[in-house]
């Protein structure tokens, strides 16, 4: 018997939207209709080439091992009678033409060659910015072959739409070593069910705790081991693999066992759940969201928020949720796409549901999936978690800002006269936070005194409010503490440019027993 | 005091009555609370909702 021929081929191509199956030879598997194969392919083809990425090139790698494909290959392919490769195909997207990566890439290993890593690094950088889209691991299943993909997110703004921006809170940097040079994106991993190792269920586990370890040092975890590990306890829906799906409680020993903590909540009340959509968004914590469609339900992962800031807001008791702004969010969804749009819309009655209406192409049909559920995995001492601050906030701070504009309002104070009190709920590690003070329009002395003379919990509760007749102040909350005896780290007022925010911070730090950790500026 | 800063100020009976209007607030946005409250009651029914949709 002899040896297939082992070496690697790397080969550059012009991409062509309409061509990149072609170009890949993946064909259709035997016993799938053509023209339904292969879905996320062409959803990546099409991702790759809207006016937003424009992509113009490709670089494949014939030969990669991917750690992921790798651990599926040894618990479930290679038990296969067909003999599947262990190993991959890496496909590298590129904003520029093909002659222009081959020459940029070997300028990059030139200046290695002469002037030394830092140089070359920060030319990698450079070109990483300007050029680089990403890339996806090809598995060697023509069934499922999109393997871990990590794509550059849309851009903050998109044109024609003034009044609407994209925040990705949920990507980081992510590096890809090609010849020697290390190229980087910023992205979270998608990638597509297989329905053997790996349903939707756990591969939106696996997405959203890529996200996890960028706070917590949790290993890595392919979908075999989420698996794995989701029906070691019960096996209530059949055999673990080829995965017949995971119920919720699967899903939350799974991400139990991997070292963080599942928080699950219900998604009955739609402007409840747009809240929670938005604190956990807001906080860089990737949801998984299980949506249903009257027949099936489904898991997906939220990675980045849609905003449509002159959206008007709902305003109850005098106090309007920042949330209700949230007008769509963008989820990977293993059985279309990284970064695919959902619109959310309340429907049904009386109270109705929020819904995620989803249209991934102009030409395919409208998906309407309502949210059922929520799970966000958080660190275990994270206890006061995105329902509970959203409840003090509301409760116990907005109405209080609320009940102090209507004295002003009530003695005649002009600038008091107009509402509405707007919170916001997030939760950060308190590193990050700290950085986050850092920024125009919070006084210096604040952010100074806050870092010399308060003590932080790891993960901090931010309550922010903001109305018209004062400068934003913020409530922190110890995560560590529990709902019915949450402690408060520190009021502070962001600047003291309107006179009744001191006051108000007074006030309310105050009842919320926080008098001496009370910061205002020039205090 | 300045009477401008008395304008802004809380004293005791003022912040009596702005603790009572707040708690009138409470009140009105009870459904609200209700809600977030309702979205953490979880039966076993919830963790058992089997997640198995297909492309």
């Amino acid at each position: 018997m002899s040896r297939e021929p082992f070496t690697q081929s790397i080969r550059a191509v012009d991409f062509v939207h309409e061509r990149f199956v072609e170009e890949l030879g993946i064909e259709a598997p035997p016993f799938v209709d053509p023209t339904k194969a292969h879905p996320q392919l062409k959803y990546l083809a099409a991702y790759v080439a809207s006016e937003s990425i424009r992509c113009k090139s490709l670089l494949i790698e014939e030969h990669y091992i991917d750690r992921d494909h790798m651990e599926d290959h040894s618990v479930f392919y290679s038990r296969n009678l067909y003999p599947y490769s262990n190993y991959c195909r890496r496909v590298h997207f590129f904003g520029v033409p093909k002659e222009e990566v081959e020459a940029r890439l070997a300028a990059l290993r030139e200046v290695q060659r002469t002037k030394g890593d830092e140089a070359c690094q920060k030319a990698s950088d450079a070109f990483s910015e300007e050029s680089y889209i990403g890339f996806t691991v090809i598995k060697p299943l023509e069934g499922t072959p999109v393997g871990r993909t990590v794509l550059r997110s849309y851009p903050q703004r998109s044109r024609g739409q003034p009044t609407y921006h994209r925040r990705f809170t949920c990507v980081q940097v992510y590096e890809a070593h090609l010849g020697g040079i290390t190229l980087s994106v910023r992205g979270l991993p998608f990638q597509q069910q297989d329905k053997a190792v790996a349903a939707c269920a756990t591969t939106a586990i696996w997405s959203a705790l890529h996200r996890t370890r960028k706070f917590e040092e949790i290993g890595t975890f392919t979908p075999a081991q989420i698996t794995a590990l989701a029906t070691r306890a019960s096996l209530e829906h059949g055999r673990a693999m080829p995965s017949e799906g995971l119920s919720i409680d699967q899903m939350c020993q799974a991400v139990q066992a991997i070292g963080v903590s599942p928080v699950l909540r219900k998604a009955s009340d739609p402007r409840e759940a747009r809240g929670l959509l938005y604190s956990s968004l807001k906080s860089g914590v990737a949801p998984i969201l299980i949506i249903a469609n009257g027949r099936d339900f489904h898991a997906v992962t939220a990675v980045g928020m849609g905003i449509r800031e002159d959206h008007e807001i709902e305003v109850d008791g005098g106090i309007g949720d920042r949330s209700a702004r949230l007008e769509a969010i963008y989820v990977h969804d293993d059985r279309l796409g990284p970064y695919v749009r959902g619109d959310l819309v309340v429907l049904g009655v009386p109270e109705g549901r929020l819904f995620l209406r989803m249209k991934p192409e102009k030409l395919q049909k409208e998906q309407r999936w309502s949210l059922t559920h929520l799970l966000f995995p958080m660190h275990a001492k994270v206890r006061v978690t995105f329902g509970e601050l959203r409840n003090a906030a509301r409760r116990w701070v907005a109405t209080r800002v609320e009940s102090y504009r209507q004295e002003l309002e009530g003695r005649g104070v002009k600038e008091a006269k107009h509402g509405p009190i707007e919170f916001e709920t997030w939760i950060e590690r308190a590193h990050s936070y700290h950085r986050w003070l850092l920024r125009p329009g919070v006084a210096s002395d604040v952010s100074e005194r806050l870092a010399k003379e308060i003590s932080f919990s790891r993960y901090v509760g931010v309550i922010r409010v903001e109305a018209p007749f004062i400068d934003p102040i913020q409530v922190l909350i110890d995560t560590t503490s529990t709902e019915r005896n949450i402690f408060a780290i520190a009021v502070l007022a962001e600047a003291t440019t309107k006179p009744a925010t001191k006051h108000a911070a007074n006030y309310i730090a105050q009842f919320l027993d926080c008098s001496e950790r009370l910061l205002l500026p020039g205090d | 005091m300045a009477d401008k800063e008395k304008l802004y100020a809380l004293d005791k009976e003022a912040l009596a009555r702005v603790e009572k209007t707040a708690e009138k607030i409470r009140t009105e946005i009870s459904s609200l609370t209700e809600a977030s409250e309702r979205s953490a009651q979880l039966t076993e029914e919830d963790y058992s909702i089997r997640i198995n949709a297909r492309d």
